[in-house]
């Protein structure tokens, strides 16, 4: 070992001194050290947070709230982005990424070019560019552009953008962490539309998939074997029942919604389908009438069909995705919903998802479908009619939690009421293979299932410090900078050639 | 005080110096003469450190040029070739960087830059700008700064390069001036100067020593005739002759050329000792009829031209 | 130590009395300036990210104009000889050499600290990404000086050194955008040899330990690299 050490030594000096060292060869060699030391030292101060915002407001810092999140992370937190190439989207994460992973180890980050890495993309059922995978264990996350980057008003001007992602991966962390698993239970036993007939165009196992992709799980509850609804239950859907729901089962529904449930409830006219005390509690009831729609409906070459109306959308969480990418939704047999009078201590959110179109109106002669003859007269409901609506109400927790129950947190009652099932059929008014129910469906579920985001953290918006100048700053700053100081460095040299010229 | 030994210098593949050896003792001055490229300011480079021999070594004041350059740096004065000023500075600043590059110490700096500017007769210029200079006093003003430190050693490139005579004789007699405390090498490829400043001469072509002597050693040269012309009766045919004075102790070169009816011979010495009695004694003995002998006194720049002149 | 500071006085003086160092000088405040009030006009905010880029943009043609000389000009005088035989280190030498042309810059930037003093006196700026945008932009002029001493010791020609040192200094400006465009790990370690890259943070307001070694680590290469080039000349 000694000898070693000696050994080492000895070439080091020959390196470094004497005439060795000179030597052309010698010189590229201990060139080359230098920069390999270099990039190590660079990699080592680089795997160390050695991080210090100076800014006012610590813009560019993850904060601690964040930094304690991914510091109590027990396994692997494993963070596939997807990417288009050179884009701010990238360059953004791949700085953000660096700076989680310095927190803690356990994070795992790849990139991948959703050009080139197409295996991987596939892998992962990727289709969008800009995604962002967050797992952990065997829960799974996706995390659009959209949810990251969005636009700061503020600095327009300066094409700036705001990046939000520190809250989407923190947030999609905690989702990820919640143990269970997340229930959609479609109620039975009324003629709903079956979540398992695959082959019939009124199934629904098409949404079924859908949820199952989406990690949920899809179970069938027949409440009045059960006889509640149970604790498990994340989302109830009612999805069309032709016969109507006891009273007990109607209560034991409103009872779930009343604890902070939520339910996504698919009503069909010409059906009672005695919702209509649920509902009440709400200040909502659903119209005894059918919607007809002489110009916006479905309208395929061959047939047009006035009993599918395509109603115009309202903005809303749930729509906005259908909006933005022009995506419009028919209905094959809806009724329209009104609200009732308000009641006075309570605070709920109705929120209106979809009107009918002017050319429409709310047919109440039920009797008039069958013989065809449908004509818009004094008795029926005139357009603008709403074909769905959302609920929301806060449920302070107080008498009503129970005492095992330790969440001290208020519950958030939500509800999706649409005069329609069809559209959540595997071929909707006889046609298939169309997309905008089922987006429409698994827009509401996840509008439901959403508890908002479970950490607030300021998004990184630039702080912005105006100076307006008077006409007198101004003009000290334009003379003084542009004039009179290049003019005395000026002055300053001809000074000092004036004064050599003799010598 | 200077030692080189088996000294030899390539850049790359060409050969600048040759297993070049010689010393210099305290107090010395030592002239490199030979002609331009033959060597001398690479030999110089190498003692001053700027150059590491490709072979060979060389020690300044004891100290290695090679290992321990930086004491060599230290202990010598260098005037090189280009002269080192930098033109847009004042000479009294100029000196004053010299003296701190060179690790004067502070409160001797003052007196030694005065001493170096009176030696060198810089006085008069010592606020004007380098580059305004003439070409003496710029010469003058890297003199200066060559003595700056009082260094043990002085190695003078080419020291009266571009000078008027006036201003030749000037800097010879200041280099003279400074011999005995100070050990001098400086090059040249004029012969005068080196005979009339040198105590020793090193005579250089194509990167070889070809003559060393100490100034006796010239002065014989130059007294004791060194070529003998004899002028013989009659036209006598070459090669019997030519043998028979290259018979002589110490002849060197023997030449044969028939002028007239008389026949010229030249018979160069090669040692120290007189050959015109053997010459004589060996005309007799053949029964040559000797005409006229005369002893020609080969100068040095003779003997630099036959040295650096090589036949073709 | 002693002698890099006489190596950099005489530099120093010989800058004071070269007309290009006051004619680039004057030219970069020009410049620098109209990018200032004009920036400052347009944005109205009292920020100094913007004028930063700009400085370090122009700063970086401009550069080599200040170091072209420190080496070139000796070896065309042959002081450079005069200097490698004196009791000197050819580091000192290089150190000395570089010092000067940082204290020059210094002396520049610190004219520059005008600018913010502007915003501190009519505005309410956050201090802090002021503060680290000069402290970047020094460290990054002070990289450019390192890369032209390096471009001074290639040539005897100081034109043929300033170009040199543009392309050099352009080059590790650009390879950012390569990076960029390349991708993926070996685009991510190209991008992080850009000196635009490494300027960002700083810029806006984050210091951080890796940004400011590479920056030390530059110009420490690229000093270390003349060093070896000019004693390689002389084997």
């Amino acid at each position: 070992m000694k000898k070693i050490i000696e050994n080492i030594k000895e070439v080091f000096k020959k390196l470094f001194k004497g005439r060795n060292l000179k030597h052309g060869t010698n010189a590229v060699l201990l060139i080359l050290m230098v920069l390999g030391i270099i990039w190590f030292v660079q990699r080592i101060i680089n795997s160390y947070p050695l991080q210090y915002d100076t800014t006012a407001n610590k813009q560019y810092s993850i904060s601690d709230q964040s930094r304690k999140i991914v510091k109590d992370l027990k396994q692997d937190l494993r963070v596939t982005v997807f990417v288009k190439r050179s884009v701010l989207y990238e360059k953004y994460m791949i700085s953000l990424l660096k700076d989680l992973a310095k927190v803690s180890s356990k994070v795992k980050t790849k990139i991948y070019d959703l050009d080139v890495d197409t295996t991987a993309a596939k892998g992962y059922n990727i289709m969008e560019y800009n995604t962002m995978v967050i797992e952990l264990g065997d829960k799974r996350k996706d995390i659009y552009e959209r949810d990251i980057i969005g636009q700061d008003p503020r600095r327009q001007q300066q094409g700036g953008v705001e990046f939000k992602g520190e809250q989407a991966i923190i947030n999609a962390i905690l989702e990820v962490q919640e143990t269970g698993k997340k229930i959609v239970y479609f109620t039975d036993g009324h003629k709903e539309k079956d979540s398992d007939d695959m082959k019939t165009p009124a199934g629904a196992a098409v949404i079924k998939q859908t949820l199952i992709g989406d990690n949920y799980e899809v179970k069938k509850l027949n409440i009045i074997k059960e006889g509640k609804i149970p604790a498990d239950c994340t989302v109830l859907v009612v999805a069309g029942p032709q016969q109507a729901f006891s009273a007990a089962e109607a209560e034991a529904v409103k009872k779930y919604l009343e604890n902070g449930g939520k339910a996504m409830l698919l009503l069909e006219p010409l059906v009672n389908a005695g919702f209509d005390s649920v509902l009440a509690n709400w200040e909502l009831k659903m119209d005894n009438d059918f919607v007809v729609d002489t110009k916006s409906c479905l309208n395929l070459v061959m047939y047009s069909d006035p009993a599918s109306p395509i109603p115009e959308y309202e903005t809303h969480a749930i729509t906005e995705p259908l909006i933005k990418n022009n995506v419009p939704v028919f209905f094959p047999s809806v009724r329209s919903i009104s609200e009732l009078e308000k009641k006075k201590n309570r605070t709920i959110v109705k929120e209106k998802l979809f009107m009918s179109s002017p050319t429409s109106w709310g047919e109440t002669d039920l009797a008039s479908l069958k013989s065809g003859k449908v004509r818009k007269d004094a008795a029926d409901l005139p357009a603008p009619l709403c074909l769905g609506y959302t609920v929301k109400e806060i449920v302070k927790a107080g008498k009503e939690v129970k005492k095992d129950n330790k969440k001290e947190t208020d519950y958030e009652t939500k509800i999706v009421i649409i005069g329609d099932s069809d559209f959540i059929s595997n071929a909707p008014g006889g046609v298939g293979g169309y997309q905008g129910g089922t987006e429409l469906f698994a827009n509401s579920i996840n509008w439901l299932m959403d508890e908002g985001l479970k950490i607030a953290i300021r998004p990184k918006t630039v702080d912005i410090r105006p100076l307006l100048l008077t006409p007198v700053q101004d003009t000290i700053v334009w003379v003084m900078t542009i004039f009179v100081t290049p003019l005395l460095v000026v002055g300053a040299g001809l000074f000092v050639w004036w004064k050599r010229r003799g010598r | 005080m200077i030692e080189v030994k088996k000294l030899t210098k390539f850049y790359g593949p060409n050969r600048a110096v040759e297993d070049v050896s010689f010393t210099v003792e305290k107090g010395q001055i030592l002239g490199l003469l030979g002609p331009n490229g033959a060597g001398k300011t690479t030999i110089m480079r190498i003692l001053t450190g700027y150059f590491q021999p490709t072979s060979g070594s060389a020690t300044v004041a004891g100290f290695d040029v090679v290992e321990e350059t930086m004491e060599v740096k230290k202990r010598i004065g260098y005037l090189q070739e280009v002269l080192p000023l930098y033109h847009e500075m004042v000479v009294s600043s100029y000196l004053e960087f010299v003296a701190e590059l060179k690790g004067v110490p502070k409160n001797d700096r003052k007196k030694q830059i005065r001493k170096a500017m009176e030696l060198t007769r810089t006085n008069d210029v010592s606020n004007r700008i380098i580059g305004r200079l003439s070409r003496g006093y710029k010469q003058r003003v890297g003199l200066a700064q060559a003595l700056l430190n009082e260094p043990e050693v002085l190695i003078l490139d080419e020291p009266t390069i571009g000078l008027d005579p006036k201003q030749i004789i000037e800097i010879r007699e200041l280099i003279k001036n400074m011999a005995g405390e100070r050990t001098v090498i400086l090059s040249s490829h004029i012969l005068p100067e080196v005979s009339m400043t040198c105590n020793k001469v090193v005579i250089i072509d194509a990167g070889h020593i070809v003559a060393e002597d100490t100034q006796e050693g010239l002065l014989q040269k130059s007294e004791g005739g060194d070529r003998v012309s004899v002028k013989l009766k009659g036209n006598l045919t070459g090669e019997d002759i030519k043998k028979e004075f290259t018979k002589i102790n110490n002849a060197g070169i023997v030449s044969v050329k028939n002028e007239g009816s008389s026949t010229v011979i030249e018979v160069v010495r090669a040692g120290s000792i007189d050959i015109r009695e053997d010459i004589f004694r060996t005309a007799v003995k053949n029964d040559w009829v000797i005409l006229e002998m005369k002893s020609a006194a080969l100068s040095l720049e003779q003997v630099f031209l036959k040295l650096t002149t090589r036949e073709e | 130590m002693n002698k890099v500071w006489v190596i950099a006085k005489r530099e120093l003086k010989s800058y004071f009395v070269s007309p290009v160092a006051y004619v680039v000088i004057g030219l970069f405040l020009l410049i620098s300036g109209y990018f200032f009030y004009v920036i400052l006009a347009s944005s109205r905010m009292a920020e100094a990210r913007g004028i930063i880029m700009n400085m370090s943009f122009t700063f970086m043609l401009m550069s080599p104009l200040i170091t072209m000389r420190l080496l070139s000009e000796e070896k065309k005088l042959g002081t450079i000889e005069f200097l490698f035989t004196s009791p000197i280190k050819v580091s000192e030498i290089v150190a000395g050499k570089y010092l000067a042309a940082l204290i020059l810059f210094l002396a520049m930037v610190v004219i520059t600290f005008q600018y913010p003093l502007y915003l501190i006196l009519f505005g309410k700026p956050d201090l802090g990404p002021i503060f680290t945008s000069l402290l970047g932009f020094f460290l990054l002029g002070g990289t450019y000086l390192a890369v032209g001493l390096f471009a001074s010791s290639l040539s005897e020609n100081q034109l043929i050194s300033a170009i040199v040192g543009m392309v050099v200094l352009i080059f590790l400006w650009v390879i950012g955008w390569a990076g960029d465009l390349i991708g993926g790990g070996a685009g991510n370690f190209i991008s992080s040899l850009s000196m635009m890259n490494n300027l960002e943070n700083l810029g806006k307001g984050v210091l951080d330990a890796g940004n400011i070694f590479y920056y030390i680590a530059m110009i420490f290469f690229f000093l270390f690299i003349t060093v070896k080039r000019l004693e390689w000349k002389r084997w």
